[in-house]
């Protein structure tokens, strides 16, 4: 409407416009050809530009895309927008020919006959409005539609129309009015058009076609004998006409000019498609529509889902994959086509099924080979692996059709993946001999392919033991001969030196962290090198945690999980000790965050259910240690604590927790205790005077508890810290320290 | 007829004099102890005792530093070192005779010897006497 109001004054200053410039001379055959031309310009891009919504919604009584239908609506418009002004200047023209008074009047357009022309295409200029006001009708909505459509029924009485032309629309908005619902009422309107059998007209078979259209009992006999009567009229190459019969059979069971008529296949495609999508939400329809669908007609649904290239088809083929009639090559490829962006792991599947059957897809798709398709899904299953390693079987097996299907005849990138994915989740071993084998071709991938057999070495070698030793010396070795030329060499001597590293972390020693902290200031480039995770390894390995962590905390915000691991075992390190850092750290709220962090940041390496439940229990003790006595977030940490530890209140851990929280919000006697509850536990059994660093954490926090009751005496207190000390060895001494406090 | 019904009539005589009623079940109220919430726990740690047998009588060791061999045909002498021992760890660790004391005793050792031992230790004050069982314990914690 908003753009009818534009429009419309548009339209009039266009005309003023016009009506200036003619003002100085009089029209002549050119301007009359010229708005003839456009005219018939207009109108036919809008009949080209929609011949898919148009049938689409002959085939289906209505719009079933409501974005369609309101596109459709626009184009409509602006076409009817167009011819409105082409008519309006027609008419100007008119006017200023007939008021044209001179002498040579006759000279000009009688005999030339551009009057008459003129008249006859300002008529079928409004002819054509006539019929984009159908469509313009057809696709509005509510009592919108019901005005356009009465107002193109009496444009249908203009008798300057062509008669049977203007008796079809008429009926057809009628139709689409709702004014007629019956079928054999609307046959009967149109019975003088049909009763003159001219199968030179056009409109003879449009009207027949509108018929079977509407008609509830179309058989196939039917529409084969019309087709036979176009196919020997002068219409037989009429797209739309053809395009309206094929409409027509899919009405039917019947496929046989689905198959004569492939040019309008793309279009029949749609058809189903969208039909399908349409009833897929509901499942009685789409179970009956689904019996009712051909593996043909299915594959003529994926073939225009190709052409679209989106995903909103993804769960209609996907449902039709599961389908035994269906699984065909190219419902395959349509339905890894529209699930690539949506849910890719799927994608790479139904690309190797698809690969796998080309063959049934040759006719209609002859331009792609299966390889082509398998490359797809090796392509995409890389990627997904390369972003997180849990896709590994389903990259492998993409790549392994692939693989297949190119005979083994890769280029060296595609056989070194192959060969890489192999070794990491499928057949170790065949991935280990195809490793070897091209470390030993001397190709491109050949130091990639080394470095690969040292990881799988590390992944299956003991920490400490020889093995891991000869290993790291032949790392050693395997780094010195890297030469760097490129960025390739670069990055996989970086990787090298990062496993190197790690190796060296493992063995532990200070003599080990150096070197890796010599590594870390020498490396030229950090690409593919964990610096941060790495120093904050060695920073821990040499005793320096407070700094650990605080280097690893400034990779924690980062994505991905290249330190993941290295920052769970700084975690657990650190847990260990947690009480020791206190003093150590120039602030321990902050020391505190950071470790936070370095724990947020470390379940990104951790998978199962038991260290999901672990990372709460630190993240839990953590904010119970950072709370200070603030009662609010001590209240908010106990509801969580409560929560998390549910079903497993004995847990030792949670214990610890629940303990620390106790003693923070004051309440010594239970504090007291749960952590002597604890020290009994970790209580080796028999007889010792020799005890580990938890217990002694236990007993330090039970005797301070218990220091801190009123009816505790502080001469009892350090009489019980005496005993202590003078009964067991081996005493650490932050414990001992700490104990000492407390007299 | 008369018979029977005379017989009957006997029968059910009979059983309505020998008839006992029972004293219908849960008149008396009683109720069961129930499980104590909190537990106890000696803030004073316990002095480790262990006994071990060995050939000829058996061993003590006291907070394993000192073992003292007691024995079996001169148990008065060997349990009087014990007790020596024993005062003199006491006062070293700065304990009271009434703190408590944990006994760990290997399967082996006689019962009368582990008496024997006990007897003392309560003859000297100990009124908190424990038996090791860490390993029960623990299996209430996970």
């Amino acid at each position: 409407m908003k753009l009818i109001r534009l429009t419309a004054p548009l339209s009039i200053l266009f005309c003023l416009f016009a009506g200036l410039c003619f003002a100085g001379q009089l029209p002549d055959k050119n301007d009359i050809d010229h708005l003839s031309d456009e005219s018939l310009k207009a109108f036919n891009s809008f009949m080209a530009e929609t011949v898919v919504e148009r049938t689409g919604y002959e085939f289906n009584g209505a719009f079933t895309d409501q974005m369609l239908r309101q596109d459709f609506l626009l184009i409509a418009e602006k076409c009817s927008v167009k011819l409105g002004e082409i008519i309006l200047m027609q008419q100007a023209i008119r006017k200023r020919i007939e008021e044209y008074t001179g002498l040579d009047w006759e000279q000009l357009y009688g005999v030339t006959g551009l009057w008459r022309k003129l008249v006859a295409e300002t008529t079928a200029s409004r002819w054509r409005k006539c019929r984009i006001d159908y469509y313009v009708a057809i696709s509005s909505t509510g009592q919108q539609k019901t005005t356009r459509l009465a107002a193109v029924i009496k444009q249908t009485s203009d008798e300057s129309f062509p008669k049977k032309d203007r008796r079809l629309l008429g009926v057809k908005s009628q139709w689409a009015a709702g004014g007629i619902r019956d079928f054999k009422q609307t046959a009967a309107k149109l019975d003088p058009i049909m009763s003159t059998g001219n199968f030179n007209e056009r409109v003879y078979f449009e009207t027949v076609l509108f018929i079977l259209q509407i008609s509830p009992h179309t058989n196939t006999g039917q529409i084969y004998a019309i087709a036979e009567t176009l196919k020997n009229s002068r219409f037989m190459n009429d797209f739309e006409l053809s395009l309206k019969l094929v409409a027509c059979e899919l009405k039917t069971p019947g496929e046989k000019l689905l198959k004569e008529l492939p040019k309008t296949s793309n279009i029949t495609g749609r058809l189903i498609l969208d039909r399908l999508n349409a009833n897929q939400k509901n499942s009685d329809s789409f179970l009956t529509m689904i019996n009712s669908t051909s593996p043909f007609r299915a594959e003529l649904a994926g073939l225009a889902a190709l052409s679209d290239e989106s995903s909103k088809y993804a769960e209609l083929f996907g449902r039709l994959c599961e389908i035994e009639k269906f699984r065909r090559g190219i419902v395959f490829l349509a339905a890894a086509e529209s699930n690539k962006k949506v849910n890719p792991a799927k994608a790479v599947d139904y690309y190797s099924r698809a690969a796998m059957k080309t063959d049934q897809f040759k006719a209609l798709l002859p331009n792609i080979s299966a390889d082509r398709i398998a490359l797809k899904g090796a392509q995409l299953g890389w990627q997904l692996y390369y972003n997180d390693t849990n896709y590994c079987p389903v990259a492998e097996k993409a790549i392994s059709v692939y693989w297949r299907l190119s005979g083994n005849k890769t280029d060296q990138q595609m056989e070194f993946l192959y060969a890489k994915i192999l070794n990491q989740c499928a057949d170790a071993e065949k991935g280990r001999q195809l490793l070897q084998k091209i470390s030993g071709d001397k190709g491109l991938y050949a130091n990639a392919a080394r470095l690969e057999l040292f990881y799988d070495r590390a992944k299956n070698t003991e920490p400490k033991s020889p093995d891991a030793v000869l290993l790291k010396n032949e790392l050693k070795l395997f780094i010195d001969t890297i030469a760097v030329k490129g960025q390739q060499e670069q990055s996989i001597k970086n990787d090298a030196l990062d496993l190197y590293c790690k190796i060296l972390l493992e063995e532990g020693g200070k003599e080990n962290s150096t070197e890796v902290m010599q590594i870390i200031e020498n490396i030229p480039q950090t690409d593919g090198f964990d610096t941060a995770g790495l120093k904050a390894a060695a920073l821990a390995e040499s005793g320096e945690i407070v700094k650990a962590v605080s280097v690893m905390a400034t990779i924690a915000d980062d994505s991905g999980c290249k330190s993941g691991v290295l920052a769970a075992a700084l975690v657990s390190q650190v847990m260990a000790k947690i009480d020791e850092f206190e003093g150590k750290s120039a602030s321990f709220t902050d020391f505190l965050s950071n470790c936070q962090r370095v724990a947020n940041y470390a379940k990104c390496s951790i998978s199962g259910a038991e260290e999901v439940a672990e990372y709460k229990k630190i993240e839990v003790e953590l904010a119970i240690i950072k709370a200070g006595d603030d009662a609010n977030k001590l209240a908010k940490l106990q509801s969580l604590l409560n929560e998390y530890s549910r079903g497993n209140e004995t847990d030792i851990d949670w214990l610890r927790c629940r303990g620390r929280l106790y003693l923070k919000q004051k309440r010594f006697s239970e504090a007291f205790s749960i952590f002597q509850r604890i020290a009994t536990a970790r209580k080796q059994p028999g007889i010792s005077t020799i005890r580990d660093d938890k217990w002694w954490r236990a007993r330090y926090y039970a005797l301070l508890s218990w220091s801190k009751l009123p009816q505790t005496k502080q001469t009892e207190v350090t009489r019980a810290i005496d005993v202590l000390l003078n009964s067991m060895k081996q005493i650490p001494s932050f414990w001992e320290e700490k104990l000492n406090e407390l007299r | 007829m008369t018979p029977m019904i005379d017989v009957i009539f006997l029968l059910l005589t009979f059983f309505l004099l020998t008839a006992n009623f029972r004293v219908p079940e849960d008149f008396l109220p009683v109720r069961l102890p129930e499980q104590s919430q909190t537990q106890s726990f000696s803030v004073i740690e316990p002095l480790g005792i262990s006994i071990s047998d060995s050939k000829s009588g058996f061993i003590i060791n006291i907070a394993n530093a000192e073992s003292i061999s007691v024995e079996a045909d001169n148990l008065d002498k060997g349990l009087a070192v014990f007790a020596e021992r024993l005062r003199s760890t006491i006062e070293s660790q700065s304990r009271r005779p009434d703190d408590p004391v944990e006994i760990g005793c290997s399967d082996m050792v006689k019962w009368d010897y582990l008496v024997k031992v006990y007897s003392i230790l309560n003859a000297m004050g100990a009124d908190n006497i424990t038996f090791n069982l860490a390993g029960n314990l623990s299996d209430e914690v996970n």
